[in-house]
């Protein structure tokens, strides 16, 4: 089991963060472009924009500009990075096992099925692949989960059990039915009659699945009565995607 | 289903399993085997509950489904055992045991009727067809959104036995869920937030 690291690793949510200063952006790309071997033009690009500490965005992160390669301006560097990292043949998408990487790099391995709704909830439209903005959406939205983990995993074990999961689901808005809840966890149940709990990857696994659906059913209720109405094949249609094996 | 090794230990008598065979009470206990269960059944059941404890847990169902020549994946397990038990607890009892092992015989037929070829696997538009015999009205959109979840690379892709049977459980189960909470007059389903979770994550969590 790897060892929890607490330390985010993702960028924290914009009112949280604290720039730093040119000088630690800089050793940290230094370790990554000496480890990684990226293409000197796109080095030079990035270094010179920490060097002139001019252009920063309304939320303090420096204007990654031309080199951005379709990011939009004010995108954390780490996001481009990571995203540039993976997508080695430079065509501005990546794929479901470039994602994985991603991930692994920056936070934990992913089981690929986690990996897999995280492609589909931020895809667009019938593709198999992400490009660079649905990339740092889905990157910001998993900081978002980070700091929620480690806000309701009180006792800090590094696992969120049932009570913690509603209180989580709930304070991003998710009013989710205890019935509803024990179904979910049973996914995670070994039958070895201990408490349920979840590590990190389960519980975005989880917090995904009722994003998701909750998403797709308030796009039926559009008048918000709690109550949709479907047709057959809208019905298949919804829930078929999240069948991911 | 072929390969089903008979136990090679026959019960003694005073069966550990309150519903055998001769038991005419069987019906109202909660879970034994039904009257007339064929013999075999019973010892297919005896056969894979390893830890004798009376009950078929996941992966005991899985080692016994795997035997029988085709590596089931766990999650066509789960499916499996939502579907006759109704519970997310992933325990089967003889008479749950005994509905599923019905299901998979008849499903067995239906898989190998349409297995022309013979090649262990039913192409994707035979699969259609295939729904149809077991009762199913699949829209055409439907199918399409099934064959993107299964075939990832883009070549055409036939189900083997295991995703065929996860295909069939899932929009079978999916099906029955709609026509609970299916009005009759329009054909139009109505769910609350709650009845909707319900009804789908099995599905998506197995």
């Amino acid at each position: 089991m790897a060892t929890y690291n607490y330390q985010p690793s993702a960028p924290s949510m914009p009112e949280n963060y604290a720039p730093d200063p040119p000088t630690s952006l800089n050793s940290s790309s230094h370790e990554l472009y000496g480890n990684h071997g990226y293409s000197q033009s796109a080095n030079q690009g990035v270094q010179s924009n920490y060097g002139y500490s001019s252009s920063y965005s309304s939320y303090g992160y420096p204007n990654v500009g031309g080199q951005s390669g379709g990011f939009a301006p004010g995108t954390h560097p780490e996001i481009v990075r990571s995203f540039q990292m993976v997508d080695k043949n430079r065509s501005g998408f990546i794929e479901e096992r470039e994602l994985e990487e991603a991930l692994s790099m920056n936070y934990q391995k992913f089981s690929l099925r986690t990996v897999r709704l995280l492609m589909f909830l931020f895809k667009k439209g019938d593709s198999l692949k992400i490009g660079p903005n649905e990339f740092a959406a889905l990157w910001n939205c998993l900081g978002e989960w980070r700091a929620i983990f480690e806000r309701f995993d009180k006792d800090r074990s590094g696992k969120i059990d049932l009570t913690e999961l509603r209180d989580a689901l709930y304070s991003l808005g998710y009013a989710v039915p205890p019935s509803v809840l024990q179904v979910l966890m049973s996914k995670y149940d070994n039958g070895s009659g201990r408490r349920v709990e979840l590590n990190f990857d389960s519980f975005v696994e989880c917090g995904m699945i009722v994003k998701g659906l909750t998403e797709k059913f308030k796009e039926k209720d559009k008048r918000y009565t709690g109550s949709a109405t479907l047709t057959y094949d809208e019905f298949l249609r919804m829930i078929i995607p999240f069948l991911i094996p | 289903m072929a390969g089903i090794v008979a136990s090679p230990n026959p019960a003694p008598f005073g069966s550990v399993f309150p519903g055998s065979n001769a038991n005419p009470f069987a019906s109202l206990l909660p879970s034994s085997f039904p009257t007339g269960t064929p013999q075999h059944i019973v010892d297919a059941f005896r056969y894979s509950d390893k830890d004798g404890n009376g009950f078929i847990d996941d992966q005991e169902l899985k080692a016994v489904l795997s035997t029988c020549n085709h590596g089931f994946s766990l999650r066509t397990v789960h499916l499996l055992m939502y579907s006759f038990t109704a519970t997310n607890t992933r325990l089967m009892g003889p008479k749950e045991f005994t509905q599923m092992f019905t299901s998979l015989q008849q499903w067995r037929d239906v898989f190998e009727k349409h297995d022309r070829d013979r090649n262990g696997k039913i192409e994707f538009h035979e699969l259609q067809q295939t729904f149809q015999t077991l009762g199913l009205n699949v829209p055409t959109a439907v199918l399409n959104l099934l064959l993107l979840k299964y075939d990832r690379s883009g070549k055409s892709l036939a189900l083997d036995y295991d995703k065929f049977i996860e295909c069939c459980i899932t929009v079978k189960g999916l099906t029955n869920k709609f026509k609970e909470n299916e009005s009759a007059a329009t054909g139009l389903a109505t769910f609350n937030y709650e009845s909707f979770l319900l009804s789908v994550l099995p599905f998506v969590v197995a």
